[in-house]
């Protein structure tokens, strides 16, 4: 690469995060990642992009991390005025667990409509402003997607809109990570937003 | 010879396993869930099993549990997509027959020499 791309590179990365923080800095809504790739220090720095220094709830539904992870990555690198309550799906399978005030431990849902009652739930208990669900990536393939997991993801889209979003406003992210491969369609329909991870990391890769 | 079992959900996943491990000269069978292992785990006798650890049904807990009611032959290799703390993972190494875990997405080459170092 010459000095000169590197440059244009730079500076077009620049305008657009620009752009990216001016929007994701006012955002509420719900947060869908499509794989299963993202690592939670990742999810962190989005988080503590969005309405800098406004106290926000944030629901945390976990088929990832399990909660002691969370923890240990909350301990270096802290959620500045968010609050996370966690819906851990994963260490149940492992070890029986009590709920405390932040977190609750409940089986992974199997399906679409299983993850929409968990999240209509659990946005109830912790009167939350936003909603992040981590990750889809085992109810559809976003890089190779077909027709019928497609239209089953819009339906669930759809239903979110209606039953739980309207709670905090109606707006849909879903943040991808092209680690796993792109995304050969993009689900455009009832999402407000498709943002690839990179741009919204806090670490850049160059220096002013 | 060795017996190796694949017990995941995602089909394409369980079906590139087990051509790898035939591949690699190892007797195979699979299943898509814990009731159909556990159904199964009489008739084929494994060495060694790669287990997933989200699977519709019984959860990872249960099956290890009822596995032990029926055998402590074979040894498990868990595949996860779950990130777990330091802690966690090595309470899930004393956990039954568990020898192993490996992060999915792997590489099976990394899949392969955990195979191949429990069955040594």
């Amino acid at each position: 690469m010459t000095e000169t791309t590197r440059v244009v590179q730079i500076n077009y990365w620049k305008e657009i995060r620009k752009d990216i923080q001016k929007t994701i800095g006012k955002l509420n809504g719900l947060v869908l990642l499509t794989h299963n790739s993202v690592e939670f220090f990742d999810i962190v720095d989005f988080l503590n992009n969005v309405r800098r220094d406004e106290d926000l709830n944030v629901l945390y539904i976990s088929l990832i991390n399990s909660y002691s992870q969370i923890k240990n990555v909350l301990k270096e690198k802290p959620l500045f005025s968010k609050k996370l309550f966690v819906v851990d799906c994963v260490s149940g399978f492992l070890v029986e667990l009590q709920d405390s005030i932040d977190c609750v431990y409940r089986r992974p849902p199997e399906s679409l409509e299983e993850m929409k009652d968990l999240i209509v739930t659990h946005i109830q208990i912790s009167d939350s402003n936003m909603i992040v669900v981590d990750s889809l990536s085992q109810f559809i393939n976003f890089s190779m997607p077909n027709e019928a997991d497609l239209n089953n993801f819009y339906h669930f889209l759809n239903t979110m809109k209606e039953k739980a979003i309207s709670i905090t406003t109606d707006t849909v992210i879903l943040l991808y990570d092209d680690k796993m491969g792109s995304m050969q369609k993009l689900p455009s329909m009832f999402t407000n937003m498709i943002l690839k991870l990179e741009v919204i990391k806090e670490k850049i890769k160059w220096n002013d | 010879m060795t017996k190796v079992m694949v017990v995941d959900d995602e089909h394409d996943l369980r079906e590139m396993i087990d051509i790898m491990m035939k591949k690699e000269g190892y007797i195979t069978e699979t299943a898509e869930n814990g009731g159909d292992f556990l159904n199964k785990i009489d008739g084929f006798q494994p060495d060694i099993v790669t287990l997933d650890v989200m699977m519709p049904g019984l959860t990872t807990k249960e099956i290890l549990q009822k596995l032990q009611e029926k055998t402590s032959k074979p040894k498990i290799i868990l595949l996860t997509v779950v990130r777990f703390s330091d802690e966690e993972k090595e309470k899930i190494l004393q956990m039954g027959n568990v020898v192993d875990y490996v992060t999915k997405p792997f590489d099976f080459e990394n899949l392969l020499n955990a195979i191949r170092k429990h069955l040594n």
